[in-house]
C-alpha cells in the first residue's frame, strides 16, 4: 500500500506544526470556558444581545442557537460556530493546500512519480495524510470541551459534543479535499493555499450573508450549510442528509483532484 | 538485444509557442552507457522529463523496456526498474538522509542501499538541508540505485560532486553498465562524454542534432590551441591534414581546432614569437561550431542556439534551474587539469 507510505510520511512532516494548532485550539478553548462562569453571574440579557446584533452577524457567528445561557449555547457561538468552522476549517484548507503543490514547486516530487507510484495513489496518500491530522485537533478540542467544563463545574451533554465532533471532523476533512483540489491544480503552494482558503472563507461569508435574502441558495455552495453546531450541541439533531453531502463533496474533491493531477505537466 | 531500454520517436514539446524538443528520434540499447550531450536550455531536461512521464508529449512517444509512457498502468511496472537523478535534485529539507531514504524504499525497494552508501556516504542522520551540493547529488545517486534498476536516467548527475568523487561515480557507472545496466545521462560537458558514454546524442536548440559513437565523434573533435603573438600570422602556415578549423580570433590570435600532429604545430610555430599558448579539451560550443555550421542556414541555427544558451530560462520553458546554470557555466570552463593532459599529448 504505496498511499500509506505516503500518507505516513507525510504526515510525520506535519508533527510539529500540528501540535502548534492544538496547542493554540486548547489554549482558546480553555480561554473561553474559564470567562463562561462571570457570564452567569452579569446581569446582561444576552437572548436580548443577540437579537439584537444583524442577522448576518447572527448567521456568522451565533447560528441557531437562542440560548447563551447554557454552556452549550455558550460554546457554539464563542467556540464551534467562529473558530472550528471558520478558523479551524480554513486553517486546513490552507494547510492542504501544500500536500501535492509543495512537492510540485520545491520539485521533491521528481523523485517520488518516479517510481511505481501512480499521481492517483500519491494525491490519495497526501489525502490521507491529514485524517489523522483532523483527528488530533478534533480530539484534542473535545478533550479541551470536557476536561474545561469539569474544572467549572458545568455538565456538559457528552453524547452530543461527540457529534458535534465527529460531524465537525468530517466538515474539516470536506475542507482538506478543498484544499487538495487546490493543491494538485496550481504548480506553486501559495496560489493553491491562496485559493483553498479563499474558497473556504468566501464561502462562508456567502453563506452567512445571503440567510434570508433572495440569494440564499447561494449558501448551498458552502460547505457550513451542511453543518449546524447548534442544533447538534444544544439540540442534539443530526443533520443526516448534511452529513451524506459533506462526505459526497468529499470523495469528488479527491477524485476530481486525482484526475487533474493525473493530466498536469511537472515541471 | 531485442526491445531497446530507451526508445524516443518523434517527441516534441512545445509550450504553446515555445519549442521544447522538436522530432527527437533516437534508441539506446540495453546494457549501454549513453550520453545525452548539449548546452543550457537545449531540451535536455525537458527530454528527461517527458521520458519519465512527468511531462506530456505534444507529439511522437517515448518507451521505456519497449512499453510506451503514456500506457499508465504498464509504464507504473516499468518504473520499478528505472532510477531517476533529476537536474537539480530537492528532498524534503527537514527530514534526514537516512528518513528520505527509508520513504524511498518503501515505494521501489533498497537491496543495495548499503552498497552504495559505503560508496557515497553520506551524513545519514543530518537533516537534508544541512547537506552540502555534494552530499544531496550522493544522497541523488543513492536513492537511483539503492532498488537495482535495470535503467538508470540521470539529468546532470555530475553537477557538484568533487572531482574524485565524480572519478568514482565515473568507475561505478562503467561498472553498472558491465553488468548489464543500462545508463542514459545529460550534461553540458563534452570531458564527460568522452570519458564514460558509449554513444552520445547531440541536442541543440530542441533538435537532435547527432548521435554518434564516441570514437567517432572523438576523432573529429580535437582540442583547442590558442597563439598569442605580437606577429601577423598567417593561417596557411597551420594548414596540416589534422587541422579541423583555423581562425584568426579579433584580438590577433590564433585559434586552432586540430585532432594531433603537434609536431607540425610546434614546427609552424617556430617561426613566430609566442607570447601565450594555451592547449585546451574541446568544448561543446567548439563542437558544434566546427561539426555542425556545414551550411549557412545551419550557422544561423547556431547563433539561435547560442541565444537559447545565454537566456536559457527565458526562452525555453525547460526550465534548466536557475541555480543550475551558474555552476554548468564554472563547471564548462577547461580546467589546469585538461590543459596540463594536453600539453601532453
Amino acid at each position: 500500500m504505496r498511499e500509506l507510505d505516503i500518507a505516513a510520511f507525510e504526515f510525520a512532516r506535519r508533527r510539529r506544526g500540528l501540535l502548534v494548532v492544538c496547542v493554540l485550539l486548547v489554549a482558546t478553548a480553555g480561554l473561553t470556558i474559564a470567562v463562561f462562569p462571570s457570564f452567569g453571574d452579569s446581569d446582561i440579557d444576552f437572548a436580548e444581545l443577540l437579537e439584537s446584533y444583524p442577522e448576518e452577524l447572527q448567521a456568522a457567528f451565533v447560528g441557531s442557537v437562542t440560548d447563551i445561557s447554557s454552556l452549550e449555547g455558550y460554546l457554539v457561538i464563542e467556540l464551534y460556530q467562529l473558530v472550528w468552522l471558520l478558523i479551524v476549517g480554513s486553517y486546513f484548507a490552507y494547510a492542504a493546500g501544500s500536500l501535492v503543490a509543495g512537492e510540485v514547486d520545491r520539485q521533491s516530487v521528481e523523485l517520488v512519480l518516479v517510481r511505481p507510484v501512480s499521481r492517483t495513489r500519491f494525491v490519495v496518500g497526501k489525502f490521507l495524510a491529514m485524517l489523522p491530522a483532523v483527528a488530533v485537533v478534533d480530539l484534542a478540542l473535545l478533550a479541551a470541551v470536557v476536561v474545561g467544563a469539569g474544572l467549572i463545574d458545568e455538565e456538559i451533554h457528552l453524547g452530543r459534543l461527540l457529534a458535534v465532533h465527529a460531524v465537525g471532523g468530517l466538515y474539516l476533512v470536506a475542507c482538506v479535499a478543498v484544499g487538495l483540489l487546490a493543491s494538485a491544480f496550481f504548480g506553486r503552494v501559495r496560489r493553491a493555499q491562496g485559493a483553498a482558503i479563499g474558497v473556504v472563507f468566501g464561502t462562508f461569508l456567502l453563506d452567512s450573508l445571503t440567510v434570508d435574502t433572495d440569494y440564499e441558495f447561494l449558501g448551498a455552495l458552502s460547505l457550513t450549510r451542511y453543518l449546524d453546531p447548534g442544533e447538534l450541541l444544544v439540540a442534539g439533531d443530526v443533520d443526516w442528509g448534511g452529513v451524506a453531502v459533506l462526505v459526497a463533496v468529499t470523495c469528488a474533491l479527491v477524485v476530481l483532484a486525482a484526475e487533474v493531477f493525473e493530466r498536469r505537466d511537472l515541471s | 538485444m531485442s526491445v531497446p531500454a530507451i526508445d524516443i520517436d518523434g517527441l516534441t514539446k512545445f509550450y504553446g509557442d515555445v519549442r521544447g524538443v522538436e522530432e527527437l528520434s533516437f534508441s539506446v540499447p540495453e546494457g549501454e552507457l549513453f550520453g545525452f550531450l548539449g548546452p543550457n536550455g537545449a531540451g535536455k531536461s525537458t527530454t528527461i522529463r517527458l521520458l519519465l512521464g512527468l511531462l506530456k508529449p505534444t507529439d511522437g512517444t517515448a518507451r521505456i523496456l519497449g512499453v510506451p509512457v503514456d500506457d499508465r498502468a504498464a509504464f507504473l511496472d516499468v518504473l520499478a526498474r528505472v532510477g531517476h537523478i533529476p537536474g537539480d535534485p530537492r528532498f524534503y529539507d527537514d527530514v534526514s538522509g537516512r528518513k528520505t531514504l527509508d520513504y524511498f524504499a518503501g515505494l521501489s525497494g533498497d537491496a543495495r542501499r548499503d552498497e552504495l552508501l559505503d560508496r557515497f556516504p553520506v551524513p545519514l542522520d543530518r537533516p537534508v538541508r544541512a547537506y552540502s551540493r555534494g552530499n544531496r547529488q550522493k544522497l541523488a545517486i543513492v536513492q537511483a540505485f539503492m532498488h537495482d534498476p535495470r535503467v538508470v536516467v540521470m539529468d546532470e548527475p555530475t553537477s557538484g560532486l568533487d572531482p574524485l568523487v565524480q572519478q568514482e561515480f565515473y568507475e561505478f557507472l562503467r561498472e553498472e553498465r558491465d553488468r548489464g545496466v543500462t545508463v542514459f545521462f545529460s550534461t553540458h560537458i563534452l570531458g564527460e562524454v568522452r570519458e564514460v558514454c558509449d554513444r552520445v546524442a547531440i541536442i541543440r536548440g530542441g533538435r537532435l542534432v547527432a548521435v554518434e559513437d564516441i570514437d567517432d565523434l572523438l576523432a573529429r573533435s580535437g582540442k583547442v590551441v590558442t597563439v598569442q603573438s605580437p606577429d601577423a600570422i598567417d593561417l596557411a602556415d597551420f594548414d596540416f591534414p589534422e587541422t579541423i578549423d583555423a581562425r584568426i580570433d579579433p584580438d590577433g590570435s590564433l585559434r586552432l581546432v586540430t585532432s594531433g600532429n603537434y609536431d607540425a604545430l610546434v614546427d609552424a610555430l617556430d617561426g613566430y614569437r609566442v607570447d601565450d599558448l594555451e592547449v585546451r579539451e574541446t568544448a561543446i560550443e567548439d563542437v558544434f561550431m566546427h561539426f555542425y555550421d556545414e551550411s549557412e542556414v545551419e550557422r544561423e541555427d547556431d547563433a539561435d542556439a547560442a541565444d537559447v544558451a545565454d537566456t536559457a530560462d527565458a526562452t525555453d520553458a525547460d526550465a534548466d534551474a536557475d541555480s543550475r546554470d551558474g555552476e554548468s557555466d564554472a563547471a564548462a570552463e577547461p580546467s589546469p587539469a585538461d590543459a596540463e593532459e594536453s600539453a601532453d599529448a
